[in-house]
């Protein structure tokens, strides 16, 4: 997912759950920066480094694909952006090499994301945005795992749009090209996506990118047919994920809060968006490649103020300066950060899973 | 056509173009590593040509007899796999339903059978080289075998849709 | 990481010094040395892909492709080594036109290091440069075998170095409760 739902549809699922604009301002703007905490970043702050939410192009092409390695991109991977759904998946006839990584697709409504959730109850909004980040990824980006791996994230170049008119639906034909710096052609169809790489732990095997932008942009209802399927095709319809996924994340908060007495999967505050439903479908729905202004736009109208633009740089200075760094904003996004990956990769350890690595636990303080 | 079924061509289909397209690469290798091994490896050209008698053609001759003989050995084996590949390629895709190149691939599979075990008989000494020779010709035997037998299996379920 | 890859990572870097000495020391020998490595490279690699094919990816959409390379890479390797009288000049080629293509890479992740405003970039574009001058130095220096020995022993100890530094990362991260 992009920054108009991670940020600004978070703004407005926040303000829907009943949190204040300032509250919901804190946890849009977690939930972003999930999406911009790169090692980089935290170097320049003098942070610590396994606070890392995300990896910047560089830092993936300069990565090795060492075990060593792959541990490192999977942890953050995995953790944020491609919550596995089934750590216990059975495949009949398929060595445990294979299960490592099939077990890591991400898909929606798992028990991971229930503990993500319930993790961040009683803690710092920082650690509500987080939580929130993780679980819209789970909608976006189903299907797809957060490790490289050829025999998962591979897809064939048979791409398809599903277009609806009149009640009928036609197919029309995704094309591809490799330009990471021309902007994605929705009108004509013509998209980017990473070339394909032949082996199994490469990098650009990572995630989506075989499906370029498409899983990130909300419109678009399409198929195409992945490595691990067994040659059958998937339908991916994000303007359904998506309503689900805004639903799921005032379901989510309204837990947070205390309004709900549980999180359970399933459920998405239907009630909540009913008033709204067809003003968030239109701008789901809208074949734009960023809906940001009407994200804003539709949050300004729910808080009465709308939110500020994101500025990655805003709460940098109150870190640098101050010596008791874990009382900032930054502080207790990065606390809340370590704790859901180690959370995360704990799970996956304690599966049997080794592609994330184990974790040293040690009982520090509570956040 | 339900999913499974549509799973089922989409997977025959694949088999048969990835077949045919390795079929071709297989072919050029193989003509590539002896054209190497002739260049490179003195023990390997003295025998090729140890039981040849020449005495009958002038010496300033024999070279190009030599390469005659190659060329002539290579050009059959390229074509042989192209028509087998090229028409893999074009069936898979529905360019072409003629299936004469199954015909040349299942005398080709029989063949490659044959030659798996020769590998053992005609060598001097069982070593990397002849079990390397050894799975190059069984893969291409499967690779062939794998090309007829989803030919055959995505007639029957394009037949079966039409019917 | 555990104590044993680490001392797996080193020990492999040491061999590679050793490798990288013998060549630079004995450069008649080495040249055999070369088409050894390169030899047991290709082998490995096709080993590997075949591994890679009956664990992972006979179960992949299109992934009998993997079979074939590796049939064919394990099989290029052995040839290889049965290469007696390789002409030297081939060694140069294969040689020159990896640091060739390593160098242009590195210019292309420079170029996209600066339009990011990062400072690595400089550092990629030396690093490509010396690739690239590396090559052109090989196809001046083409019937010169001491030339094509000489690089591949430092590229030998550069990649030594790099795996025993890199065996002793920390790994692992605290976890809040």
């Amino acid at each position: 997912m992009q920054e108009d739902f991670h940020y600004y549809a978070t703004y407005c699922a926040a303000i829907l759950a009943g949190y204040s604009h300032e509250e919901s301002m804190d946890i849009s703007y977690s939930s972003q920066f999930v999406d911009r905490c790169s090692k980089t970043l935290l170097l320049r702050i003098n942070a610590p480094l396994n606070a890392a939410t995300t990896q910047l192009q560089l830092e993936m092409m300069d990565a090795r694909t060492d075990i060593v390695g792959l541990q490192d991109i999977t942890r953050i991977w995995a953790s944020f952006h491609f919550l596995p759904k089934d750590l216990y998946a059975v495949k009949q006839g398929h060595p445990k090499i294979y299960m490592n990584k099939y077990r890591l697709i991400c898909g929606p409504d798992s028990d991971l994301v229930k503990s993500t959730v319930e993790n961040a109850k009683g803690k710092t909004l920082q650690a509500a945005g987080i939580a929130m980040h993780v679980l819209a990824d789970t909608w976006a980006h189903s299907n797809f795992a957060g490790t490289p791996s050829l025999v998962i994230n591979n897809t064939t170049d048979d791409f398809a749009e599903i277009v609806s008119k009149d009640g009928t639906e036609s197919e029309r034909k995704i094309k591809f090209r490799h330009s990471p710096g021309t902007p994605d052609d929705i009108e004509n169809n013509i998209y980017t996506n990473s070339l394909y790489q032949g082996s199994e732990n490469a990098i650009m095997n990572l995630g989506h990118g075989r499906a370029g932008h498409l899983p990130d942009y909300s419109f678009v209802k399409f198929k195409y047919l992945p490595a691990w399927n067994e040659y059958r095709y998937l339908i991916k319809d994000n303007p359904s994920d998506y309503m689900k996924a805004f639903g799921q994340m005032i379901y989510a908060m309204k837990y947070l809060r205390g309004e709900e007495a549980e999180f359970e999967t399933g459920r998405y505050a239907d009630d909540v968006i009913a008033p709204y439903k067809e003003r968030i479908d239109a701008i789901i729905r809208k074949r734009q490649l960023i809906a940001s202004d009407d994200w804003r736009d539709f949050g300004g109208e729910l808080s009465g103020t709308a939110p500020e633009e994101f500025d990655e740089t805003r709460y940098q200075g109150e870190y640098c300066s101050t010596s008791d760094k874990e009382a900032t904003f930054l502080g207790h996004f990065i606390n809340a950060a370590i704790m859901h990956k180690g959370m995360v990769c704990d799970h996956i350890y304690n599966s049997g899973n080794p592609l994330a690595g184990f974790v040293w636990k040690r009982i520090v303080k509570k956040i | 056509m339900d999913e499974t079924k549509e799973a089922l061509i989409k997977k025959y289909r694949s088999n048969i173009y990835f077949g045919g397209r390795y079929f071709i690469l297989f072919g050029v290798w193989s003509v590539l590593r002896i054209l190497m091994m002739f260049m490179m490896n003195r023990e390997f050209a003295e025998q090729i040509f140890s039981g040849v008698d020449l005495s009958e053609i002038d010496e300033s001759l024999v070279p190009l007899v030599y390469s005659l003989t190659f060329i002539i050995a290579f050009v059959i084996a390229i074509v042989i796999h192209l028509i087998i590949g090229v028409g893999a390629i074009r069936y898979s895709r529905d360019k072409g339903h003629r299936r004469f190149f199954l015909f040349i691939a299942v005398f080709a599979l029989v063949v490659s059978v044959i030659f798996v075990p020769m590998n053992l008989v005609e060598a001097d000494k069982i070593d990397a080289t002849v079990i390397a020779s050894m799975m190059v010709d069984a893969t291409m035997a499967y690779l062939l075998f794998d090309m007829v037998y989803s030919a055959f299996k995505l007639k029957n379920l394009i037949g079966e849709g039409r019917g | 990481m555990t104590k044993i890859q680490r001392l797996k990572e080193i020990f492999t870097g040491l061999l590679m010094l050793l490798g990288a000495l013998i060549i630079l020391t004995e450069p008649s020998d080495g040249y055999l040395f070369i088409i050894f490595v390169l030899s047991v490279i290709l082998t490995v690699m096709g080993i590997r892909k075949l591994f890679h094919y009956f664990t992972m990816a006979r179960f992949m959409v299109d992934g009998k492709t993997s079979l074939y390379k590796g049939v064919m890479m394990l099989d290029f390797g052995i040839l290889t080594g049965t290469l007696t009288d390789v002409p030297r000049f081939y060694v140069l080629i294969y040689l020159i036109c990896i640091h060739a293509f390593a160098g242009i890479i590195d210019i292309l992740r420079a170029r996209e290091a600066k339009a990011y405003g990062i400072g690595l970039w400089k550092y990629k574009t030396v690093q490509g440069v010396i690739q690239l001058l590396i090559a052109a130095v090989c196809i001046i220096n083409v019937n010169n075998p001491r030339i094509a020995v000489f690089f591949f022993g430092t590229g030998l100890i550069y990649s030594a170095l790099l795996r025993i530094v890199y065996a002793f990362r920390r790994t692992g991260f605290v976890y809040i409760q």
